[in-house]
C-alpha cells in the first residue's frame, strides 16, 4: 500500500514534470519562432519585393506575395549598372583581404599570449584589449591623413607584413594539401609529400617561364603579376627543399642544413620584397585596395576571441607536441588550429559579414567608380539608376543580389558556426 | 641550442628589415630593380641621351601639338537621378570641347556626405579642385579658411563677366574680409507644384494658392477620407525648416535683429505660422510630410505621392520639374499670407561650387575653366531648361532657349524666375551651422512630433541665442 502510494506520487509527480517540461517546450517554441520571424521578415520583404512590378510595390507597404514573380528584375538592375560585378569584386578583395589579415595577427597574437611566456606579456595583451575601447570612428580621419601620404619607412614594415602574410597563406595552403594527399596515397608512404611538390613547383614554374618570365626579361618595369607570380615560385622553391630535408631523420647536418636553406630563402625573398613593393603600393593610399584593408589589418576582438579559445584547449596535448619535437608553428597550425575550428568558423564569418557589409570607410576614402565596394555600389545605385526610390523593385533586386553571398556562407559554416558561439569563453 | 638559433634568426630578420628599409628609402625616384636587365641593352643607339622612357617611334609630326598637357581635375558632386545625367553631360562636353582640362566627376550620394568627404580630404591636405557643396553650408567652409580667395583669377580669366551674375548670388560668396571664395553654380527656390486635374475638378482656382490661409482651404477641400483613414493628402510641405521658414519671411519675419545680434526665431510671427503648419499636419490631418531615409527619399516619396495622386500638392523645389509631369501638374510661386497682408518673400538660394585649398593653382584654374563653361549663357539656360533650376547668368533668363521652353516643354520654367523678384536672400549664419542646426530640430519637433511651435522655437532660440553671443563675443 504504501509502495503503491510511493510510486503513484512519483508517477504523479514524472506526469507532472512532463506537462511542464511541454508546457515549457512549447512556450520556448512559441518564443523563438515569433523572434525568428521578426529577425527574417525584413529578409522576406526585400526578397518577395525584389519580384514585383514597381506599381504592384507601391499599392500597399505590406502586401507579401507578388501576383506574377518578375525574375527579370534581376536581369534589369544587373544590365542598369554595368559596373555591379566590379563592385562584388571589390567587396569580396576587401573582406577577404581584411579576413587574412586580421586572422594571421590574432592567431599568432593570441598564440603568444597564451602559450608563450614572456616578460611584460599581460601588459602588452592589456594593451591590446583596450584599443576595444576606442570607437572605431574616430579612428577615421587620422587613418585618412595618414593614408593619403605614407612615408617610406610606413610602407616597408607593410610590405614586409604582407610578404609574411602572403607567406603564412601560401604554407597554410600547401599544408592542406599535404593532409588531403598523404590522406590520399594512405599513412605510411613517404615522399608523397615532396612529389607532390616537385609537380606543383614543375607546373607552376612551366607557366611562370611562358607567361611572367618574358615580362621580367622585356622592361624595366615588369607588371606585378610577373613579380609576384616570382616571389610565389621562390616561395614554393624554398617550401621543396624544406619538405625534401625533413624526409631524413634528424641530425645536426640536417638541422644547419634547413636553417640556412630557409633564411637564405625567406630572408632573399622579403628583401625582394621590401624592395619592390613599397614601390607597388605607393605614396598616396586613398582609393586604393591597401587604403580599403590594411587600416583593418589588426583586429584587437580577434585577439580576444582567440585568446580564449586558446586557454580551454588542454595544455598536455601541447607539452607532448613539444616533447615531440614540433615548434611554435607547428603547433599552432597542426594542433591549437584544428582544434578550434568552431572559433575560426565564427570569426570568419563574423569577419566576412562586418568588412562585407562596411559603408563608412570606403565611403571616405575611395572615389573612383570602379574602386567601390557594394554598399557605396548599392547607394549609387539607388541615387542614379534608382532615382532616389523610384524603381524600388530594382533597388530590392539588387539588395537581395547583394545579401545572397552572405546568406550562403552562413548556411555553410552553419553548424560550426553555431558551435563557434556556445562554446566562446567556455573553459574546457 | 635552440634559443640561439632563434636569437640569430631574430637578428637576422632585424638586419634584413634594417637593410631593407635602407633600401627602400634611398632610390626614391622609382628605380630600376636590380634583378631586371640594365637599360643600355634596349636601345644601344639613343640611351645615354634620352630620359629612361622614350617613345618608341620616332616620328616627329604627331597632330597633337607638343606643349597640350591636359590638366587633370576632379569634381565631387552630390547629385543623382535626372539632375546627375545632366550634369555628366555638361562634364562629357567640356571634356570634349576643349583639350587643355580634363574633367573626372565624382558622384557622392549627397550634399551632406560631400561635405564630410571634402572636410576629410582638406584635412589631408588632398581635395579636389572642385566641389559642390550646398549654399548654407559654404560660409562654414569660409570661415574655416580652407578655400581660394578667387577674386584676382577670374579677373585674369578672359570673357568671365562676373557681373553677370546673379548679384544676391554673387554678394553671398563675399565672406567678410570682402573676398570672393565661391561661385553659384545654380540656383533654387521652393515652389509651389500641384494636380490641375484635381484643382479643376473640386473647382479650386489655382488664386487659392496666392495665401497659405487659402491653400489651407484649398488643401481642406482637396483631402480626402475613407474609412477614417486619409487616401489624399490636401498638401504635403516638404520636410525641414526651410520651408517653414519661408512662410515666415512671406509673413514679414526675420531671422535676426537688424543689428544682427539678437535672433528672432521665438517672436510672434514665428511661433502663429510654425504653429500653423503643426495644426494642419497633426490636428487637422489635411497636409503631411516626409521624413527621414536615405538622401533624397523623402524628397521623392513627396513628388511621388503627388504624381500618384496620393496628394494635391507639395512645396517643392525649382530643381523638381525634370521629374514632373506637366500634362497633370502645374507650378505656383509660393504664397503670401493674409494675416496679416504680406507678399511671399521667400529665399532663392544658389548651390556653390568651391575651389579648396591645397590645390595647384594650375588646377584651380582649369577648374574655374569648367565653371566657366558650365555657367556659360547658353549652357547655364540648358541647364535649366533640362532641371528647372534657376539659372545663374542674368543674361540666360533672356536667353531664346528658355522663353522657347517656357511655351513648350517646360510650362512651369518660369516660375521659379517670376518668384526670384520676390526672393529674400538666404540668411547667412554666422554660428558655423549652429542656428541651422537649432532650426532643424525645431522642426522635426513641430513637423514630426507635433510639438506646439511655442515651445519648440523657445528652445531652439535659446540654444541659437548662446551661439550667436558665443559668435559675437569672440568677434571682440
Amino acid at each position: 500500500m504504501a509502495t503503491e502510494t510511493a510510486v503513484s506520487a512519483v508517477r504523479y509527480k514524472k506526469g507532472l514534470g512532463n506537462v511542464k517540461h511541454t508546457a515549457a517546450r512549447a512556450l520556448m517554441h512559441l518564443v523563438l519562432i515569433v523572434s525568428s520571424l521578426l529577425v527574417a521578415f525584413p529578409f522576406i520583404w526585400m526578397l518577395t519585393r525584389s519580384l514585383m512590378t514597381a506599381e504592384e510595390l507601391k499599392r500597399s507597404r505590406f502586401t507579401l506575395i507578388p501576383s506574377v514573380l518578375q525574375w527579370s528584375n534581376y536581369v534589369e538592375f544587373w544590365h542598369a549598372e554595368p559596373l555591379f560585378p566590379r563592385y562584388f569584386l571589390n567587396s569580396a578583395i576587401m573582406a577577404f583581404g581584411v579576413l587574412i589579415l586580421q586572422l594571421i595577427v590574432a592567431m599568432l597574437a593570441a598564440y603568444a599570449f597564451t602559450f608563450v611566456n614572456f616578460p611584460g606579456r599581460n601588459a602588452l595583451f592589456f594593451v591590446a584589449i583596450s584599443t576595444l575601447m576606442i570607437p572605431v570612428v574616430i579612428t577615421y580621419i587620422p587613418s585618412y591623413i595618414i593614408l593619403s601620404s605614407m612615408p617610406m619607412w610606413l610602407r616597408v614594415c607593410w610590405s614586409i607584413l604582407l610578404g609574411i602574410a602572403g607567406m603564412a597563406t601560401i604554407w597554410i595552403v600547401l599544408r592542406f594539401l599535404d593532409t588531403i594527399f598523404s590522406g590520399l596515397a594512405g599513412r605510411e608512404r613517404p615522399w608523397v609529400s615532396v612529389l607532390w611538390r616537385v609537380v606543383l613547383v614543375i607546373g607552376v614554374g612551366a607557366v611562370w617561364a611562358v607567361r611572367a618570365l618574358p615580362a621580367l626579361r622585356a622592361g624595366a618595369e615588369a607588371p606585378v603579376f610577373a613579380q609576384l607570380s616570382t616571389l610565389a615560385l621562390a616561395f614554393l622553391v624554398y617550401d621543396l627543399g624544406i619538405t625534401v630535408a625533413e624526409q631524413f631523420p634528424p641530425s645536426t647536418w640536417q638541422a644547419v642544413g634547413k636553417a640556412l636553406w630557409r633564411w637564405a630563402w625567406l630572408l632573399g625573398i622579403l628583401a625582394y620584397i621590401a624592395y619592390r613593393v613599397p614601390h607597388w603600393l605607393g605614396e598616396n593610399w586613398l582609393d586604393t585596395y591597401q587604403g580599403l584593408i590594411i587600416p583593418s589589418a589588426v583586429s584587437s576582438f580577434g585577439i580576444f576571441l582567440f585568446r580564449q579559445g586558446f586557454m580551454g584547449l588542454p595544455k598536455e596535448l601541447l607539452d607532448a607536441a613539444k616533447i615531440d619535437g614540433a615548434d611554435h608553428l607547428r603547433i599552432l597550425t597542426q594542433i591549437v588550429m584544428p582544434l578550434s575550428k568552431p572559433l575560426l568558423v565564427t570569426f570568419v564569418i563574423f569577419d566576412l559579414v562586418q568588412y562585407y557589409s562596411s559603408y563608412f570607410w570606403p565611403l571616405l576614402i575611395t572615389n573612383s567608380p570602379t574602386m567601390r565596394v557594394l554598399t557605396i555600389g548599392l547607394q549609387i545605385f539607388f541615387i542614379e539608376k534608382g532615382y532616389y526610390g523610384i524603381r524600388w523593385h530594382l533597388i530590392m533586386a539588387a539588395n537581395t543580389a547583394a545579401v545572397a553571398p552572405l546568406l550562403i556562407l552562413f548556411f555553410l559554416g552553419q553548424r560550426w558556426f553555431v558551435e563557434g558561439v556556445a562554446t566562446t569563453g567556455l573553459k574546457g | 641550442m635552440k634559443r640561439v638559433v632563434y636569437l640569430v634568426m631574430v637578428i637576422a630578420m632585424l638586419a634584413s628589415l634594417g637593410a631593407a628599409a635602407l633600401a627602400g628609402c634611398a632610390p626614391k625616384p622609382t628605380p630600376v630593380p636590380a634583378t631586371q636587365a640594365p637599360q643600355p641593352t634596349q636601345a644601344p643607339t639613343q640611351a645615354p641621351t634620352q630620359p629612361p622612357k622614350p617613345t618608341d617611334t620616332p616620328v616627329p609630326a604627331q597632330p597633337t601639338p607638343a606643349p597640350a598637357k591636359t590638366v587633370e581635375i576632379e569634381f565631387w558632386y552630390g547629385l543623382g537621378g535626372k539632375l546627375g545625367e545632366v550634369v555628366q553631360d555638361f562634364i562629357k562636353r567640356f571634356n570634349e570641347s576643349q583639350t587643355e582640362v580634363h574633367v573626372t566627376g565624382v558622384v557622392m550620394p549627397d550634399y551632406q556626405t560631400t561635405l564630410e568627404k571634402l572636410q576629410a580630404a582638406i584635412a589631408a591636405k588632398k581635395p579636389p579642385a572642385i566641389a559642390l557643396i550646398s549654399g548654407a553650408r559654404v560660409h562654414d567652409l569660409m570661415n574655416a579658411q580652407v578655400l581660394k580667395p578667387l577674386d584676382e583669377m577670374i579677373a585674369a580669366e578672359p570673357d568671365f563677366n562676373p557681373q553677370d551674375i546673379v548679384p544676391a548670388f554673387y554678394k553671398f560668396a563675399t565672406w567678410e574680409d570682402g573676398k570672393l571664395y565661391a561661385l553659384p553654380l545654380y540656383g533654387t527656390t521652393q515652389v509651389l507644384y500641384y494636380r490641375k486635374d484635381f484643382f479643376e475638378e473640386l473647382g479650386i482656382s489655382p488664386d487659392m494658392l496666392n495665401t497659405w490661409e487659402d491653400l489651407a482651404e484649398a488643401a481642406r477641400k482637396c483631402t480626402k477620407v475613407e474609412g477614417g483613414e486619409v487616401v489624399r493628402w490636401g498638401w504635403e510641405p516638404m520636410w525641414g525648416y526651410p520651408n517653414l521658414m519661408d512662410a515666415v519671411f512671406s509673413r514679414g519675419g526675420k531671422l535676426f535683429s537688424d543689428d544682427g545680434k539678437k535672433v528672432l526665431i521665438n517672436d510672434e510671427i514665428w511661433v502663429d505660422t510654425w504653429e500653423q503648419f503643426r495644426k494642419w499636419i497633426h490636428e487637422e490631418k489635411i497636409m503631411r510630410i516626409h521624413y527621414g531615409g536615405e538622401g533624397w527619399a523623402y524628397w521623392y516619396d513627396t513628388i511621388d505621392d503627388v504624381m500618384q495622386g496620393r496628394a494635391c500638392g507639395y512645396t517643392g523645389s525649382s530643381g523638381d520639374q525634370g521629374d514632373l509631369d506637366f500634362s497633370i501638374i502645374a507650378g505656383h510661386i509660393q504664397p503670401g499670407w493674409k494675416n496679416p497682408p504680406h507678399p511671399p518673400a521667400p529665399v532663392a538660394q544658389g548651390q556653390y561650387v568651391v575651389f579648396p585649398l591645397y590645390v595647384d593653382d594650375a588646377q584651380t584654374k582649369a577648374a574655374l575653366k569648367f565653371y566657366k563653361f558650365f555657367t556659360s549663357t547658353d549652357m547655364t539656360a540648358e541647364w535649366s531648361t533640362r532641371t528647372g533650376y534657376l539659372p545663374v547668368r542674368l543674361s540666360a533668363q533672356q536667353s531664346p532657349k528658355l522663353i522657347e521652353a517656357a511655351k513648350t516643354t517646360m510650362p512651369a520654367i518660369m516660375v521659379p524666375a517670376e518668384q526670384t523678384k520676390y526672393a529674400s536672400p538666404l540668411p547667412v549664419d554666422p554660428t558655423g551651422g549652429k542656428i541651422t542646426d537649432a532650426l532643424t530640430k525645431a522642426a522635426d519637433k513641430v513637423e514630426i512630433e507635433g510639438i506646439p511651435a511655442k515651445k519648440a522655437l523657445d528652445e531652439a532660440a535659446a540654444e541659437a541665442q548662446a551661439a550667436l553671443d558665443e559668435y559675437w563675443a569672440s568677434k571682440k
